[in-house]
């Protein structure tokens, strides 16, 4: 399968929306780690021991993968692991939906007022754009103060 | 793609560790479980100073009045079901409570938390065993009501 070719630019932005999407989500649930907690065992999918672990390995995983994401480092990696926390996000609302948990997602601490219909399909969104990252054709994100874009070596 | 797979991998350890490092750090009362839970005085005075949770008094309304945990609800036994609606009813069902009697030999926290759990709905109920008598011994705030 060929992959996608990107413009730079548009590999550029969709890099720069995930990594401060996902800085953001993960900086705003450090700041309610209790009500984030809370969210996770509302989800009733993990043994109560499980549940605080969890939430704080997904904020600080979502804190480290979109830092990186904004600063260029490892992207293809760091959007493949954005795409499977999104991919396990949507996995869950989606079975929250089905099971009818009136739960809210807690993606940015509180609940954001969103619905889990909206929350899911803005996830799956976020995921098209991790993959599209990650399978992209051109290795092309870092640009220059000047506005020129340094293409990767092939290794990176 | 072995290659981006295994930074991948790494990032999510990295990530992993730093959320089980945060756990070990994070105080309990952030973690405070669901169901009734037995607490010591320790604990009643974290959730007490981080106004984590609501202080239920089982004691009659006598003792209460002599002296009471500082801004605890009274919900003495002769008429618990007036008082727990008069006092709870407008609380979300998720609020942490602290319930508290007169010592290990005062068994009304006990039933109060069991009241709470089974006919109220409330999901997290600490018992706190020392009860009044040891949290005055301790030296902490104590509230009194009346000319006493």
């Amino acid at each position: 399968m060929d992959k996608l070719a990107l413009r730079p630019y548009q590999a550029l932005v969709i890099r720069l929306v995930l990594g401060g999407v996902f800085v953001w989500a993960g900086t705003a649930k450090l700041a309610q780690i209790p009500s984030f907690v809370e969210t996770v065992a509302a989800f009733d999918m993990l043994p109560v021991d499980w549940v605080a672990l969890f939430a704080l390995s997904v904020i600080w995983i979502e804190l480290i993968a979109g830092g990186l994401l904004l600063l260029d480092i490892w992207p293809r990696s760091n959007a493949l692991v954005v795409l499977v926390l999104l991919v396990m996000f949507s996995a869950v609302l989606g079975i929250n939906m089905y099971r009818g948990n009136d739960v809210t997602c807690g993606c940015f601490g509180g609940d954001g007022g969103s619905s889990l219909a909206w929350t899911l399909l803005r996830d799956l969104l976020l995921a098209g754009g991790a993959a599209v990252l990650l399978v992209r054709k051109e290795q092309v994100g870092s640009v220059s103060s000047k506005g020129v874009v340094r293409p990767y070596p092939a290794s990176r | 793609m072995k290659r981006i797979v295994g930074k991948a991998l790494l990032v999510t350890a990295i990530g992993i560790s730093s959320g089980a490092l945060h756990s070990l750090a994070v105080d309990d009362v952030q973690r405070l479980e669901e169901g009734v839970h037995v607490i010591d005085l320790a604990m009643a005075k974290r959730l007490f100073d981080k106004k984590a949770a609501v202080f239920v008094d089982a004691r009659s309304s006598w003792p209460y009045q002599l002296g009471h945990v500082p801004g605890a609800l009274n919900v003495p036994p002769s008429e618990i079901l007036a008082a727990l609606d008069a006092a709870l009813a407008d609380l979300s069902r998720d609020t942490a409570l602290v319930v508290y009697c007169s010592g290990t030999t005062c068994n009304l926290g006990n039933k109060l938390a069991q009241k709470l759990a089974e006919e109220m709905d409330f999901t997290r109920i600490y018992v706190f065993e020392g009860g009044f008598p040891q949290w005055e011994e301790a030296g902490y705030p104590v509230e009194s009501e009346g000319p006493f």
